[in-house]
């Protein structure tokens, strides 16, 4: 027999990625845990929420082409060069 | 000041090239993902980047280091994204959780609240997904979940880049973005809400297929 106070499936989905972030309070955690016990549904969910961020840590990075990254690195050598060689430069300990 | 961040600071300005390529290749996924957010096409968020680049040259002298150098570049690039993103007429705010519109997760899939056996419990709960694990890796999976970031509200999808694809932790994402250790958790669980709600889709859709041929 359900208890109107228990966590419902409608509440616990939400309360997901405070789980996964560990930060329920410990019988929020409980109560948590406790449904996910014994709800297939909730449990099914919790495992491809992991899935998910699993999933997104596997994208490929996305990188700048070539050719920007050797323009800024040669924007890099133009801009502390005349640094590096003017005297007095607050910038540049020897 | 971090020790790392003063030692690498000390190099920057020393004109230590090799320093300067370490720390674009290291944050230049995230700071194109989150110029993404900011402007329209891939193109503009790229010139964005580079310009943070070059604002990150030219103000290595001035860096007091009262936050991390991260956070300090990822300040130039919201502030450099911004201005193009204004002159574009797309202006994201940030701080407001008012991008949002609706469910990520839709509510007809729980009994109502005042149902007599099953009050707020799952009507139609999700099917386990039926997938070998290395399916995570294939390109189509890949392609489903880009498309499912590409159309995320923008706060929600910088978030979910920062923590999920590029693996920062949640207190960095807050520093970066200037938002709330709650505001974060919210934008960051509707994205990984419909993220998941994507997959969902691509994956019935696949078990459809399969039950058709067989």
């Amino acid at each position: 027999m359900l208890k109107q106070r228990e966590l419902q499936c409608k509440a616990l989905v939400q309360l997901v990625t405070e789980y996964l972030d560990d930060v329920l309070v410990p019988h929020e955690r409980a109560a948590f845990e406790r449904h996910v016990g014994e709800c297939e549904d909730c449990a099914v969910y919790l495992d491809q929420m992991r899935t998910t961020i699993a999933a997104l840590g596997e994208l490929p990075p996305d990188r700048l082409t070539g050719s920007a990254r050797e323009q800024l690195l040669a924007t890099f050598r133009s801009w502390v060069e005349p640094c590096n060689g003017a005297p007095g430069s607050s910038t540049t300990p020897s | 000041m971090r020790t790392s961040d003063s030692e690498l600071l000390a190099a920057l300005r020393r004109g230590d090239e090799l320093a300067f390529s370490r720390l674009i290749d290291d944050l230049n996924p995230s700071l194109l993902r989150v110029a993404m957010a900011h402007v329209s096409s891939r193109a503009v968020a790229e010139e964005v980047v580079q310009e943070t680049w070059l604002g990150v040259i030219r103000g290595l002298d001035r860096f007091e280091g009262r936050s991390s150098l991260k956070t300090w570049i990822f300040r130039i690039l919201t502030n450099t994204a911004t201005t193009r993103g204004a002159r574009e007429r797309r202006i994201v705010p940030f701080s407001s959780l008012a991008d949002d519109d609706g469910e990520p997760l839709d509510p007809d899939r729980f009994f109502p609240s005042d149902h007599e056996r099953y009050p707020d419990h799952w009507a139609l709960g999700p099917t386990p997904w039926e997938t070998p694990e290395d399916d995570l890796l294939s390109a189509e999976t890949h392609e489903v979940i880009l498309s499912a970031i590409e159309e995320l509200p923008p706060a929600q999808r910088t978030v979910i880049t920062l923590r999920d694809v590029e693996g920062w932790p949640a207190a960095e994402v807050c520093e970066a973005l200037e938002i709330s250790e709650g505001n974060q958790r919210v934008l960051l669980h509707r994205a990984r809400t419909r993220v998941r709600a994507a997959l969902e889709r691509y994956h019935d859709a696949v078990e459809e297929t399969v039950a058709h041929t067989a």
